[in-house]
C-alpha cells in the first residue's frame, strides 16, 4: 500500500517501526506513519492510545527504543525539541507554552538566536507578514494576557512558523476554541496546506477529523491499526475502529446516547432555583452576573460556554464551595444563605468537578478512603468515636466497584494509579451512592475514551430517569445537545439565553457562546 | 560511550524507599568516616568501639534509650505536622516553653503532695507547648505565613526567655551564680521503669507514637489529615475546614514537643537550666525525614539518631573529639537522605552506546 501512495506524492516525513516502551507499558508498538507535503494527516485514537508518545518521539522529547525517522529521505536522530524545530518540525501544544506578561513578539522570538540589540520592529514586521499570509492576524505588541484563547493559539502557530517549521503538529487544537474560532482555524489550516505545509492533526472530534483530513491513521493500544483516505469511512465506522474490540455493541452505533424522554415539568417546584446570583473570585473580580436558572426533577439542564466564562464559579456556588454576593438560592424550597459544602452535600448535591484529579480525589489514598470524602458522619463508616469501620468500608467499596465497573487491583489500590475513566467512574459512584437530589456534572467525559464516556453518560441518564435533577456543564456542544433537555449558554459570567433541546443546534449555540442572544424562545415556560 | 539517565519510577514501594534510606545512611557514615580519618581517627575502629561501648553493657543501652525518649517525641511532633505539609521547626522552643511552664508549677506548688504535682506540671508543659506554636499556626492558617520561618524564630524567643528567668528571678540563690533553678521537690520526679535505670518518659514516647499512628490510619481525624496533606483542593471540595485543622494539628505538634520538655525536666535534670534540649527539636526534623513521616519509622530513626548522639559523646570522651562532630554527622546524614530522594523517585539507567 505505501508504494501505491508514494507514487502520488513523496513523503516528507516517515516514521518506521517506532517502538517506545515505558516501564510496564508499550506506548508505541512498531508504528509506521508518514506525512507528505500539502496534506493533513490525522492521528485518531482514544486517550492512552499512544498519540502523544509518538508525537513526543517525533518532536525530539524522547528517543524511540526502536525504529527510524526519515526526513526528506534522510535518516534523523532528534535529541531534543530545538533539534527537531531546526529541521522544520514544530509542535503546537494543547496547553499553550506562552509567557503571559510578555508581548506576542517577545514570545515568538524566545529561544531563537538574536543579536544583543533586539530589533523588535523588524521582528514585528516579519510576524505581521507571516500573519497576513496565513490569516494569523494578531498584534505583535500586545501582551499574551490580553489575548483571547483563539489568538493565543495563533501565537503558538506563528511561533513555529517563525522558526521555519514546515511540518506542524497540532495537538487537539480545537479543544479550547468556540465553533467560530475553530472554523477560523480550519481556514488557516487549508491555507497552509496550499502552501505545501504538512500538518499532523491530533483530535478526538470525529466531525472535524473527517472534514479536514486527507488521511487518517487510527491508533489503538499503541498500535497503528489502519490508515484511511478521505471519504473512505464514516464517523461511526471510525469510532468503532478506534474502540476497544471488547467494547459494547450499542456504543458502536452511536457515539452519544440520546436523552429519550422529555421531563414532565408540571406544577412541581424546581430542585434548584437561583435568581439574580452574583459572585466574585478570590481576587475580587466579579465572575457571575445576575444568573437565573431553574432545574427540575428528572431534567438535565446543559450549560454551554467557552471555558473560563464563569462555569466553574457557578458550579462552586451551587455546590456550596463559593459564597454568592447577591441573589437568591433555593434548594428543594430551602433558602441557602452561605457557602457550606457539607450542608449542601447532605441536602443531596452531588458534584463531579471539572478538574477531577485536582479536586475530586486524593491520589495517594486508597479507593476505599476516597469513597469517604463526601460524607464524614455516616454511621455506616464511623463508630461514635470517629474510628473507621474498615471492614464495612472495604465491603461497601467492593460493591460500588462492581456496580460501576471500576477496574482496579483492589479496593486498597491508590486512586492515583487508576486510568482517567476509572477515576471518573469512582467519583460518579461516590456521588450517586449517597442520598442525592441534584448532580452537578462538569466536563464529565473530557479526556475519557469512548467506552468510559458511554458508561458515564448512560449512568447520568439512568439517574435522570430516576428523578435526579442534573446540571451538565460542558464545552462539547454535541454532548450537550444529545443529553440535555434544555441548554443554557453562558458568556462572560452572564447567561446569554437558553434553548430547548428541539431548538438547539451547533450554529445557534456557537453564536450564543460569543455573547449574542439569538434564542427566540428565551422564556420556554 | 556510557550514557547515564534518570527514568521516573511509576511506583516506589515501601521496601525500595527503606532500602534507599539505609543506603543513604551507610553513605553518610562512610562520608563521616572521611572526616574522622582527616583528624587522625580510624573510622572503622571508631565505629566498632562506639558500638561495643554502647551495646556491650547495660549502662550504654540505658543511656541510648534515655536519649531516644525526647527524640521520639520531637520526631512524632514534626512528623505529624509534616503529614499536613506543615513544618514545625520550633520543637526546640516548645520544649523550652513546656519545661518553663512546668518549672513554674514546681516552684510555685513545690509543697503539693506526690499525686498532684507531677500531673500539674505535665498539664502546664503540654499547654505551654501548644500555646507557643499557636501564633505560627494562626498566621499559617489565616494568612498563609511561612510556617518554617515563624516556628523557627519562635525558638529564639523561647530560649532567651528561659535565659532571662534563669539569670533573673528564678536563679537559685545557692547556685554559686550558675544560671539554674533550685532542685525540684522529690514529688516532681518522673517514676522509673522497674529494674532499669530509665524513666517512664520512654514508654510515654512509644505510647504517643502508637496513638498517633492509630489515629492517622484508622480514624476520621486521620482521613482529614490525609486529605488536607495530600490534596488541599480536595479538602475544599469535600468541605473540610482546613484552617481549623491546620491550627489543631500544629497545636498537637506543639503539645507533644512541650511534653518532651516536661519529660526531660522531670526525668533527667530535675531543675530548669540552659541546654535542657541538645537540639532535640532539630534532630526531630532529621528523624522525620529518615522515616518519611511514617509514625512507626519514627521509633527506629529516633533510635538511630540517639546512637549518633551517644556515639558522639563517647568519641568526645575517649578520643577527645569536639562536640561539633555530632552535628557534623547529623548534617551529613540529613544531606544524604534528602539527596537519596532522587533515587526513590527515579531509576538510574545506564546505557552503553557504541
Amino acid at each position: 500500500m505505501p508504494d501505491q501512495l508514494s507514487e502520488l506524492k513523496y513523503p516528507v516525513l516517515e516514521l518506521r517501526n517506532i517502538t517506545k516502551i515505558f516501564p510496564g507499558v508499550v506506548a508505541n508498538d512498531k508504528i509506521n506513519f508518514d506525512c507528505r507535503s500539502g496534506e493533513v494527516h490525522t492521528l485518531l485514537g482514544e486517550n492512552g492510545a499512544g498519540k502523544s508518545t509518538l508525537m513526543n518521539v517525533l518532536s525530539g522529547l524522547y528517543p524511540p527504543d526502536e525504529g527510524e525517522i526519515f526526513l526528506r529521505g534522510k535518516k534523523m536522530h532528534f535529541s531534543n525539541p530545538s533539534h527537531a524545530i531546526n529541521n522544520g518540525i514544530g509542535m503546537v501544544h494543547q496547553h499553550f507554552m506562552l509567557i503571559q506578561n510578555h508581548t506576542v513578539a517577545e514570545n515568538i522570538i524566545l529561544g531563537t538566536p538574536q543579536s544583543f540589540n533586539l530589533k523588535l520592529s523588524e521582528i514585528s514586521n516579519r510576524i505581521g507578514e507571516l500573519g497576513e499570509k496565513y490569516s494569523l492576524t494578531v498584534d505583535p505588541y500586545k501582551k499574551i494576557q490580553d489575548l483571547t484563547v483563539g489568538e493565543q493559539q495563533r501565537v503558538e502557530i506563528l511561533k513555529v512558523l517563525y522558526r521555519g517549521a514546515n511540518i506542524l503538529i497540532l495537538d487537539e487544537p480545537t479543544a479550547v476554541l468556540t465553533p467560530q474560532e475553530s472554523e477560523a482555524l480550519y481556514k488557516i489550516i487549508r491555507k497552509m496546506i496550499k502552501e505545501k505545509y504538512s500538518i499532523i492533526f491530533i483530535s478526538h472530534k470525529m466531525k472535524e477529523v473527517t472534514l479536514l483530513s486527507d488521511r487518517i491513521t487510527i491508533l489503538s493500544k499503541g498500535k497503528a491499526i489502519a490508515t484511511i483516505k478521505r471519504g473512505e469511512a464514516s464517523i461511526n465506522q471510525l469510532a468503532s475502529m478506534m474502540m476497544d474490540e471488547a467494547g459494547r455493541e450499542e456504543d458502536k452505533k452511536n457515539i452519544f446516547l440520546e436523552s429519550e424522554k422529555q421531563p414532565e415539568k408540571s406544577s412541581e417546584e424546581p430542585v434548584v432555583k437561583i435568581k439574580d446570583i452574583c459572585a466574585q473570585d478570590w481576587l475580587g473580580n466579579q465572575v457571575l452576573h445576575n444568573i437565573d436558572m431553574e432545574i427540575y426533577k428528572g431534567e438535565i439542564a446543559g450549560l454551554a460556554g467557552v471555558s473560563g466564562n464563569g462555569q466553574v464559579a457557578l458550579a462552586e456556588v451551587l455546590a456550596g464551595m463559593l459564597d454568592f454576593t447577591k441573589g437568591n438560592y433555593e434548594f428543594n424550597g430551602k433558602r441557602i444563605d452561605r457557602a457550606d459544602v457539607i450542608k449542601m452535600s447532605k441536602l443531596g448535591v452531588g458534584y463531579i468537578p471539572e478538574d477531577r484529579k485536582k479536586f475530586g480525589i486524593v491520589e495517594r489514598m486508597p479507593i476505599a478512603y476516597n469513597f469517604l470524602m463526601r460524607d464524614y458522619t455516616s454511621s455506616d463508616f464511623y463508630n461514635k468515636f470517629g474510628i473507621l469501620k474498615t471492614d464495612k468500608i472495604y465491603e461497601y467499596t467492593k460493591s460500588r466497584m462492581k456496580e460501576f465497573d471500576i477496574r482496579a487491583a483492589s479496593e486498597k489500590t491508590a486512586v492515583g494509579t487508576l486510568s482517567g475513566g476509572n477515576i471518573q467512574k469512582m467519583i460518579l459512584a461516590r456521588e450517586l451512592s449517597r442520598y442525592l437530589r441534584f448532580l452537578l456534572a462538569c466536563q464529565p467525559i473530557r479526556g475519557l475514551d469512548i467506552n468510559a464516556s458511554g458508561f458515564i453518560h448512560e449512568t447520568i441518564l439512568k439517574a435522570k430517569q430516576n428523578g435526579l435533577a442534573v446540571l451538565l456543564i460542558s464545552e462539547d456542544i454535541d454532548e450537550l445537545i444529545s443529553l440535555s433537555d434544555r441548554i443554557y449558554v453562558i458568556c462572560a459570567g452572564k447567561i446569554v439565553g437558553s434553548l430547548l433541546k428541539k431548538d438547539a443546534n451547533i450554529e445557534k449555540i456557537g453564536l450564543m457562546m460569543t455573547g449574542v442572544d439569538i434564542s427566540s424562545c428565551k422564556n420556554p415556560d | 560511550m556510557i550514557h547515564i539517565s534518570f527514568e521516573k519510577r511509576i511506583y516506589s514501594s515501601g521496601f525500595i524507599r527503606m532500602s534507599i534510606t539505609i543506603c543513604a545512611i551507610i553513605f553518610a557514615l562512610l562520608t563521616g568516616g572521611v572526616f574522622l580519618y582527616a583528624i587522625g581517627v580510624n573510622p572503622f575502629s571508631a565505629y566498632f568501639n562506639v558500638c561495643s561501648q554502647i551495646f556491650g553493657n547495660k549502662w550504654g543501652i540505658e543511656d541510648l534509650l534515655l536519649k531516644m525518649s525526647p527524640l521520639m517525641l520531637t520526631g512524632i511532633s514534626v512528623a505529624l505536622a509534616a503529614k499536613m505539609r506543615l513544618w514545625n521547626i520550633g520543637a526546640d522552643g516548645q520544649i523550652y516553653m513546656g519545661a518553663c511552664a512546668a518549672t513554674w508549677v514546681a516552684l510555685t506548688f513545690g509543697g503539693s503532695n506526690n499525686l498532684t504535682l507531677l500531673p500539674m506540671m505535665f498539664v502546664a508543659g503540654i499547654t505551654a507547648g501548644a500555646l507557643w506554636i499557636f501564633i505560627p499556626a494562626f498566621l499559617k492558617a489565616h494568612f498563609n505565613v511561612n510556617d518554617i520561618i515563624t516556628t523557627l524564630l519562635m525558638n529564639y524567643i523561647a530560649i532567651n526567655w528561659v535565659d532571662y528567668l534563669l539569670f533573673g528571678s528564678w536563679r537559685d540563690p545557692n547556685s554559686l551564680n550558675f544560671p539554674i533553678t533550685a532542685l525540684f521537690a522529690p514529688a516532681a520526679t518522673l517514676p522509673m521503669i522497674k529494674n532499669i535505670n530509665l524513666h517512664i518518659g520512654f514508654l510515654i514516647g512509644i505510647f504517643i507514637i502508637l496513638l498517633i499512628y492509630f489515629l492517622l490510619s484508622k480514624s476520621r481525624f486521620g482521613i482529614y489529615v490525609n486529605i488536607v496533606g495530600n490534596n488541599p483542593n480536595a479538602a475544599e471540595y469535600s468541605g473540610i475546614n482546613k484552617k481549623k485543622l491546620i491550627i489543631l494539628i500544629m497545636m498537637i505538634s506543639g503539645a507533644i514537643a512541650g511534653l518532651a520538655g516536661v519529660i526531660e525536666l522531670t526525668g533527667v535534670h530535675h531543675r530548669l537550666q540552659q541546654n535542657i534540649s541538645l537540639g532535640y527539636g532539630y534532630t526531630g526534623i532529621i528523624v522525620t525525614w529518615l522515616s518519611r513521616a511514617h509514625p512507626l519509622g519514627v521509633i527506629f530513626n529516633a533510635f538511630f539518631m540517639a546512637l549518633v548522639f551517644v556515639g558522639g559523646e563517647i568519641m568526645q570522651m575517649k578520643a577527645g573529639l569536639p562536640v561539633a562532630m555530632i552535628y557534623l554527622f547529623q548534617g551529613i546524614i540529613l544531606f544524604s537522605v534528602l539527596g537519596s530522594d532522587v533515587f526513590a523517585e527515579y531509576k538510574l539507567k545506564i546505557k552503553r552506546t557504541a
